[in-house]
């Protein structure tokens, strides 16, 4: 059976380094935010966070909860894969339509609000918060898409409260563990 | 388009070779080393798609196009194209991307590509694939 870990944590937790540590094993990745980029080129010739941010919302509400998830998965298929890491899972009806196609593990990202905002400073990705309240209402709006729930009951957890060299370690150790099976 | 590539020069390392770093992937115009406070930063410029021919054909020989197009559109943005390359890597000929910090031990080499047609300039230099080779090759954008 094929294996799928779903990379789940708030804006700024660690999850593209983690992703990063995956592909640099040899593990295929999908992005579910790169799903929402490739959507906003469709429509436009430019990538302004506004639309980004729009998007993802807006693909939710219009096709509903599992529709970014169905987009990778279309994806998915036509590729060759055994363990496939997917980054930027939101909800749990995402993890659900995951589950149709093979064996899904959460792993989840946590890092502290104060942590998180501190990387999100110093990485300034257009759009990312100015402030540390700016930051607390777009966590309630990614919390709205149920990405508590997810984080909530991942069957993994790293806590990011290190040097990123320590959560690289981490991530390889917890991703070669679940790509060889030896757990659950 | 306006193609600006930026390599911090830290205070311990050697300017020629950040400047070979950034020749091995980038063919510039001009390039030039200016002072910013206590920081020394090499800039290299350039303003045709033609200077990005070497980055172009080291994404194919690498296969590392999916990893190139989900790194190259995490960071850019409505006018303009934004990736950071590991300055060693590049030293080494070898093309690896990074996030803009802590990865690159000295500081990434940022490259940014100002053209209102972003998606152009991405499927230029990375086509998206499926399994494993690309779906179409265009043309850069003028």
């Amino acid at each position: 059976m094929r294996k799928l870990i779903c990379l789940t944590g708030m804006p700024g937790a660690g999850k593209t380094v983690v992703a990063e540590v995956a592909r640099d094993l040899g593990l295929k990745v999908y992005s579910m935010g790169d799903v929402i980029r490739e959507e906003v080129l469709r429509e436009r010739r430019a990538l302004s966070w506004e639309d980004v941010k729009r998007m993802m919302f807006e693909i939710r509400e219009r096709e509903g909860p599992r529709a970014v998830a169905k987009r990778v998965l279309k994806v998915m298929m036509r590729e060759d894969w055994d363990v496939a890491v997917i980054e930027g899972v939101r909800s749990l009806e995402e993890v659900e339509e995951f589950r149709s196609i093979g064996e899904v593990t959460v792993l989840a990202i946590h890092s502290s609000p104060v942590d998180r905002y501190e990387r999100l400073r110093k990485r300034a990705r257009e759009g990312d918060p100015k402030s540390f309240e700016e930051m607390r209402e777009r966590d309630l709006k990614e919390l709205s898409l149920g990405l508590g729930n997810v984080i909530a009951l991942a069957d993994y957890m790293i806590v990011n409260d290190g040097t990123l060299e320590s959560l690289k370690e981490k991530a390889k150790e917890v991703l070669l563990r679940l790509a060889k099976g030896l757990c659950i | 388009m306006k193609i600006v590539v930026e390599a911090e020069i830290r205070p311990t390392e050697d300017e020629e070779k950040v400047k070979k770093a950034v020749l091995n992937f980038f063919t510039p115009s001009n390039i030039r080393v200016e002072e910013r406070g206590r920081r020394k930063v090499l800039i290299a410029e350039a303003d045709r798609p033609e200077a990005l021919q070497k980055l172009h054909l080291k994404l194919r020989e690498q296969r590392i196009l999916d990893a190139a197009r989900s790194m190259i559109m995490r960071w850019s943005s409505e006018d303009r194209v934004v990736f950071y390359l590991h300055k060693q890597a590049a030293f080494m000929n070898h093309i690896a991307f990074c996030l803009p910090e802590g990865e690159s031990p000295l500081g990434p080499i940022k490259v940014e590509i100002f053209e209102t047609d972003v998606k152009a300039v991405i499927d230029w230099l990375a086509p998206p694939t499926s399994r494993g080779r690309p779906l179409f090759e265009r043309e850069a954008p003028r």
